[in-house]
């Protein structure tokens, strides 16, 4: 049984379409990536998944039961974090906790210590006064604390710099690895679902262009920039599943077209000054493969 | 027990700081006593007199309490038939129309009805937690006035000033499920105070109408009829406490429509 099925899901605001026709089914202990870029329609699509908003037309089912608007015990199984980083400012996390706390019967007091040691937050501070960072830290710190069956998040990492995405992220993997949560990531960074989503669906201008299996994803061609120490010797550079692209001295632009771990594995035994992956946006997957279509 | 922890921690320096300010100004009318007793002669009376029987909205009661020396008139017509209804009128405009409204310019609506809380607990536990506070702002800073009357070695008539409070919480119950009604139709808790500073005013126009002024809220919380008749208007007490109810009802059919 899936834990999430939308049939036809979309919601208008008078004339302007929000969302048009949105079918999917989130398996139970999948980690799905909701991609698109913003104003694509994820957040809407995630309101109507926690009974924030209603759809227009279409029906939700979680966990097999059809639900419309806010169902208080489906809720006691869902950790949300939001898009929007408003909290109450003026609690402190040991406040906000105990404000929370008594509407989980599952809430586990241990491992709210053992997050809060490891998001490294105040207990006593103000909420107001923490970074981004931290408050996007508080709202998953929230959302795990009573081993939610599954998990929302709304671009999480909006809003925060590379390196505190890359931390956030990679607390995230730490954090629901060995779990048997179900997670659905939505974001607009592939990088960021790439880590972490078995599968992900594509939304673009309200409509949902297709759902891959990251399996199939990671086989798509990648590009990387390389800078070498030192002139390759013709011939340094040839091997399977590599092609280059540009080259100018030092310089070179590489695709590689298979085997990627392989390919960089042994790219690793030239002399590289720098290498870095080129970044592709996700028109540059997704899209082009539509209009291939 | 959460969301009313939540309530009582937004809403404790609201409350504290009305508990400071209404004492303040309810020993503030103690300490004025002797001053006023030396100031007010017969020939300063007869001249006020003729001054406020031009205007026909101060009625002979209100006359006489603002001249009667006597101890617990006094206190009665300046605190509960002026200060206290005055002050709360302002007071509930901070209380109770930025409940809601606040949750939504604020963007912590959506953090708080994504949790397993009910729309009905939401709403009655604002409009509990709040209400009471403020009751207990108007009990406090009333009460306050008995050991101040020890101190002044009067007797304070209890049983005067306890029935005027009962008119005057009822009218403090509705003044604030108005607000708190009106919040819940507002998305920015300046609009939502600006809104409820409105009705109140448009609650009080029947005050400036002798045909109508029994009708006006602010008249009732004055607890004029009790100073004069000492009879208490429980028909309209029901019926303010009814419209209470029905406007608190109003204001959660409002909040559960919401979609953030």
């Amino acid at each position: 049984m899936p834990v999430i099925e939308l049939n036809s899901i979309s919601k208008h605001y008078g004339t302007t379409t929000a969302i048009e026709g949105i079918s999917f089914k989130v398996e139970e202990g999948s980690i799905f990536g909701f991609l698109g870029p913003n104003g694509a329609g994820k957040t809407t699509t995630i309101k109507i998944i926690m009974g924030l908003r209603k759809p227009s037309s279409g029906t939700i089912f979680l966990w097999g039961k059809e639900t419309t608007g806010r169902n208080i015990e489906l809720l006691k199984r869902i950790g949300y974090v939001p898009e929007n980083d408003s909290i109450y400012d003026t609690f402190s996390l040991f406040e906000l906790i105990n404000i929370v706390k008594p509407y989980y019967p599952t809430w586990d007091s241990k491992l709210e210590s053992v997050y809060q040691d490891k998001f490294e937050l105040p207990l006593k501070q103000k909420i107001g006064e923490f970074s981004l960072g931290m408050k996007r830290k508080v709202l998953l710190l929230l959302a795990l604390c009573f081993k939610p069956e599954l998990l929302i998040l709304d671009d999480p990492t909006l809003g925060l710099d590379p390196l505190t995405r890359y931390k956030f992220l990679q607390l995230l993997v730490d954090t629901v690895a060995g779990e048997k949560q179900t997670v659905f990531l939505s974001s607009h960074v592939l990088g960021e679902v790439e880590r972490v989503c078995d599968t992900i669906a594509f939304l673009k201008k309200g409509k949902l262009l297709d759902i891959k299996k990251m399996d199939e994803l990671k086989s798509e061609d990648k590009l990387f920039r390389i800078v070498f120490q030192r002139e390759l010797t013709p011939g340094e550079l040839t091997m399977p599943g590599l092609e280059i692209v540009e080259s100018k001295g030092k310089f070179f632009l590489i695709k590689i077209k298979q085997n990627t771990d392989v390919v960089l594995e042994k790219l690793q035994k030239l002399p590289i000054f720098v290498i870095e992956e080129q970044e592709m946006s996700l028109e540059d997957i997704f899209v082009n493969k539509m209009e291939d279509k | 027990m959460g969301i009313l922890l939540k309530e009582w921690l937004e809403s404790r320096w609201r409350f504290f700081t009305g508990l400071i300010v209404f004492s303040f100004f309810s020993l503030l009318n103690v300490a004025l006593y002797p001053w006023l007793k030396t100031m007010i002669t017969p020939e300063f009376i007869s001249m006020m007199e003729s001054i406020l029987k031009q205007m026909p909205f101060v009625s002979p009661e209100q006359m006489q309490g603002a001249f009667n020396l006597n101890w617990n008139v006094y206190l009665y017509s300046s605190w509960i038939s002026k200060t206290l209804y005055q002050g709360m009128a302002i007071y509930l405009l901070f209380m109770a129309a930025p409940l809601l409204s606040s949750e939504e310019s604020r963007g912590t609506l959506e953090f708080l009805i994504a949790k397993p809380i009910s729309s009905f607990r939401i709403i009655t536990a604002k409009y509990s937690v709040n209400l009471i506070e403020t009751i207990i702002v108007a009990l406090f800073s009333t009460l306050i006035l008995y050991p101040a009357s020890l101190y002044m070695n009067e007797v304070f008539e209890f049983s005067l000033f306890f029935r005027g409070l009962i008119q005057s919480i009822a009218g403090i119950a509705f003044l604030f499920s108005v607000a708190f009604c009106i919040s819940s139709l507002c998305k920015d808790h300046v609009k939502a105070i600006a809104s409820s500073a409105l009705a109140y005013i448009a609650l009080s126009l029947p005050s400036y109408l002798p045909k109508y002024n029994h009708l006006s809220i602010f008249r009732f919380m004055q607890g004029i009829n009790i100073l004069s008749k000492e009879s208490i208007s429980w028909g309209t007490i029901s019926l303010l406490l009814a419209a209470s109810l029905i406007l608190m009802l109003i204001a959660n059919y409002i909040f559960q429509k919401k979609e953030v």
